[in-house]
């Protein structure tokens, strides 16, 4: 481990804590860490004095009772209140607008094959009660393509369509990481 | 060795080096280790309580390019000083008289 990822780890740990004490705990390390080095000490032997960040995280956090300041409970009500209403409710639509809009792309490859197919259907009727003509046999063939057509559809729909829906979960796991308060995913 | 005791003894532990001058994280450290345990993440809520107690001042200066916090004792530290040899004093009478199987 390096002394980045030990810091990251820490700060990740520190989440519960106020930003400030957060900084002053890393600013605490920082320094020693750079006094221990002047000593003579390697990154691994300073590491390994330090022990695992895990542990010195939560003895800071069960010295500063476990939580950290989230000021007056009435105004954290109202912002939540306010973030719901305009920020969570606009997002909510929009999320719910772009799964309406895959499922539509989705089903629209399928409805033009239907189309086509209904078309074709209703002209062989027509040309069995009223006689072929050149019209009927050009609407044939238009059923036929549209058909065709909603068939070359299929797999680029879907294909958008699984994006899409990707995207919707992708939007709802990043608002999910927002609200609880890691913005960065880490990567270790 | 009980904690609560252990977070009073280092607490004077810290005071005791400052009172020979002021010094930084890393220094109290190594002062303090060879008599009692302590790690760095020991060290650092002892020197917030200290703070907060007014018990010590702080002062950060550069050193070699960097920021480096400075502890510098006050009169209240002292005076916790001197309380804790006056506990100390008794405690010792009780402990003899303990040891001594409840006669003095």
């Amino acid at each position: 481990m390096t002394k980045t990822q030990w810091d990251r780890k820490l700060k990740k740990k520190l989440a519960p804590l106020g930003k400030d004490e957060q900084r002053r705990i890393c600013d605490y390390y920082d320094e020693l860490y750079n006094d221990k080095k002047d000593a003579g000490l390697s990154e691994e032997e300073i590491l390994a004095e330090f022990g695992a960040p895990e542990e010195a995280a939560a003895k800071f956090i069960e010295e500063e009772g476990g939580k950290k300041d989230n000021g007056n409970p009435v105004a954290r009500f109202f912002l939540a209140a306010v973030l719901f209403l305009f920020v969570g409710i606009p997002l909510l639509i929009v999320l719910i607008s772009l799964a309406a809009v895959a499922l539509a792309v989705f089903v629209s490859g399928f409805a033009v094959i239907a189309a086509g197919v209904a078309d074709f259907v209703y002209f062989v009727v027509q040309m069995c009660m009223f006689g072929g003509s050149g019209a009927y046999v050009a609407h044939l063939g238009i059923g036929l393509a549209a058909v065709g057509i909603g068939c070359l559809l299929i797999p680029p729909f879907l294909f958008f369509t699984k994006k899409l829906f990707i995207l919707c979960g992708k939007l709802f796991a990043v608002t999910g990481r927002y609200i609880r308060g890691k913005k960065k995913k880490e990567a270790n | 060795m009980d904690a609560q005791l252990k977070k009073g003894l280092l607490e004077v532990c810290v005071l005791s080096v400052l009172r020979g001058g002021e010094s930084y994280g890393y220094k109290i450290i190594s002062d303090v280790a060879p008599y009692i345990e302590i790690s760095e993440s020991t060290l650092y809520p002892i020197l917030k309580r200290l703070e907060a107690a007014d018990a010590v001042t702080t002062q950060s200066r550069e050193y070699n390019g960097r920021l480096r916090k400075y502890y510098k004792i006050t009169d209240k530290g002292l005076q916790k000083i001197d309380e804790f040899i006056e506990n100390a004093r008794e405690f010792e009478r009780i402990y003899q008289f303990i040891s001594n199987g409840g006669k003095l």
